[in-house]
């Protein structure tokens, strides 16, 4: 029988961490590893360093898998030891915790949103890569580096007009393909 | 809003959300229609979500490949202690590139600024804790082999780590504290430097100059730029360091000095103390408690 890892139930997952089973294991992989990455990088604000938690989650699980019974849902599961393990890389690493972190609440309505959010970023990040290389700069130029318009068009050497046409373009693409939205005039 | 393009308007309008203009100006179109207001809560959603997104993607197949994981079915390979990895760095050490490795990494200074809105915290390498107010600068060397920090402004509480072959320093404008594992907290205002030791011992230095400073009574010890010496403070000024401790203790002090304390620290409106009590002298300890619990530890001290 063939799962994709989205719906490995916690018991399965216990099973196959017990029994060393790397099919299901990758499956599991596949899933999640990188809802956990953004996950991570909304803690750690620091793409090598979520990365670095996302592994070490994963061959942790893989070695100690003997000992370790997964209850409840999986994905909140590794979204707590996501979250955890971002902490305390921070915390080791004399970085500053936010306090959005520190109070994040496991709570299932709250993980509901949190999944809702993760794999809309997580399909973002797929759909900006299918922009056009000008229209992808500008939009990352506002979106990642947090600049302003007129910061954009001054950079660039381009008129601000422009930019604003091109961070429309770039959002009707993400609303038409996420949204079903229906076409913009 | 003209004949702007719907989507440039609402990025306009989410990119200068100051502007009072163009927030009148949205606030009309979406009450325009439901229309309006779903699309702009989508490309609000939209605009936001990739706000957070790293600027690397996760590359899964990659990724998968670099975990060091070992081949289902066998036994995890046992880690021992990497005494290849130790003899390499040896010999690396020996070796004139070695040197100037060491050289290159030994004196290194790491700078380390508080947030500017609340009290920050840092754990340096030796595991001692700083506690720090808003705006605080401090900088340590690293290695952190000598234990040796620079105040540059502000106020900091440190909790230092016991490691009685090192001593730890810090050093703040003309003085310098020298401890062995205590907890203290320095000051800087202007060309002023105050320690107030919480627990346990330190030497208080300044050209030459010593005072040791115990906690308790005579806990407190002034380092001014421009007068010459030490000045050696009467009196436990321990409460001084609540803002990082959560610790408040009064010896049998006055209640009306013991209620302004407490009314300070919980930024709370003066607490009236009736007239026949103000100058009943008590004796309590609050650690980390909430406002109005320490209320009724007063009112209770208060009455016996």
């Amino acid at each position: 029988m063939t799962h994709d890892g989205y719906h490995i139930s916690a018991d399965e997952a216990t099973e196959a961490l017990r029994s060393r089973n790397a099919d299901v294991f990758r499956n599991i992989y596949n899933a999640y590893s990188e809802e956990l990455y953004l996950l991570a990088y909304r803690w750690v604000k620091d793409h090598d360093l979520a990365k670095e938690v996302v592994q070490g989650l994963f061959t942790h699980l893989w070695e100690k898998g003997p000992e370790i019974t997964i209850t409840g849902n999986v994905r909140h599961y590794l979204y707590r030891a996501v979250t955890n393990r971002s902490i305390n890389e921070l915390k080791r690493r004399a970085r500053h915790v936010s306090e959005e972190a520190l109070q994040w609440q496991a709570d299932s309505a709250s993980m509901h949103d949190l999944t809702d959010h993760l794999l809309l970023q997580k399909e973002v990040m797929r759909l900006v890569q299918t922009l056009a290389p000008r229209c992808r700069e500008i939009f990352l130029l506002s979106r990642f580096d947090g600049l302003e318009p007129a910061e954009i068009a001054e950079k660039l050497g381009i008129a601000l007009n422009t930019v604003y046409f091109q961070l429309a373009v770039a959002l009707k693409h993400l609303r038409t393909h996420l949204l079903n939205g229906k076409k913009l005039e | 809003m003209n004949n702007k393009d719907v989507t440039e308007f609402v990025i306009d309008c989410l990119t200068d959300a100051g502007n009072r203009d163009k927030q009148a100006a949205l606030n009309q179109w979406l009450q325009e229609s439901e229309d309006n207001r779903t699309l702009y809560a989508e490309l609000k959603q939209l605009w936001e979500a990739a706000a957070g997104v790293p600027p690397v993607s996760f590359d899964k197949e990659e990724s998968w490949k670099e975990l060091p994981l070992t081949t289902a079915g066998s036994k995890p390979i046992k880690r021992l202690f990497p005494w290849k990895a130790v003899a390499a760095a040896v010999l690396l050490l020996l070796s004139g590139a070695g040197i100037w490795w060491w050289q290159s990494t030994a004196l290194h200074w790491t700078t380390y600024t508080a947030h500017i809105s609340d009290r920050d915290s840092l754990t340096l390498p030796d595991g001692s804790r700083v506690y720090l107010k808003p705006g605080t600068s401090l900088k340590y060397k690293q290695p952190f082999s000598d234990r040796s920090v620079i105040l540059l402004s502000g106020e900091a509480y440190f909790d230092v780590t016991k490691a009685a072959e090192h001593t730890f320093l810090v050093q703040a404008g003309d003085a310098i504290v020298r401890v062995l594992g205590t907890a203290f907290n320095v000051r800087i205002e202007q060309n002023r430097t105050e320690v107030i030791v919480f627990e346990g011992k330190i030497s208080l230095q300044k050209n030459g100059q010593q005072v040791v400073l115990s906690s308790g009574n005579g806990n407190k010890g002034t380092v001014d730029g421009d007068k010459g010496g030490i000045l050696h403070a009467q009196g436990d000024y321990s409460n001084q360091c609540v803002w990082a401790t959560a610790d408040l203790s009064f010896e049998n002090e006055e209640a009306a000095h013991v209620a302004a304390v407490i009314a300070d620290y919980y930024k709370i409106p003066a607490l009236k103390i009736p007239e026949n009590l103000k100058h009943k002298r008590i004796t309590l300890h609050l650690h980390n408690t909430p406002a109005e619990q320490a209320m009724e530890i007063l009112a209770t001290v208060l009455d016996e």
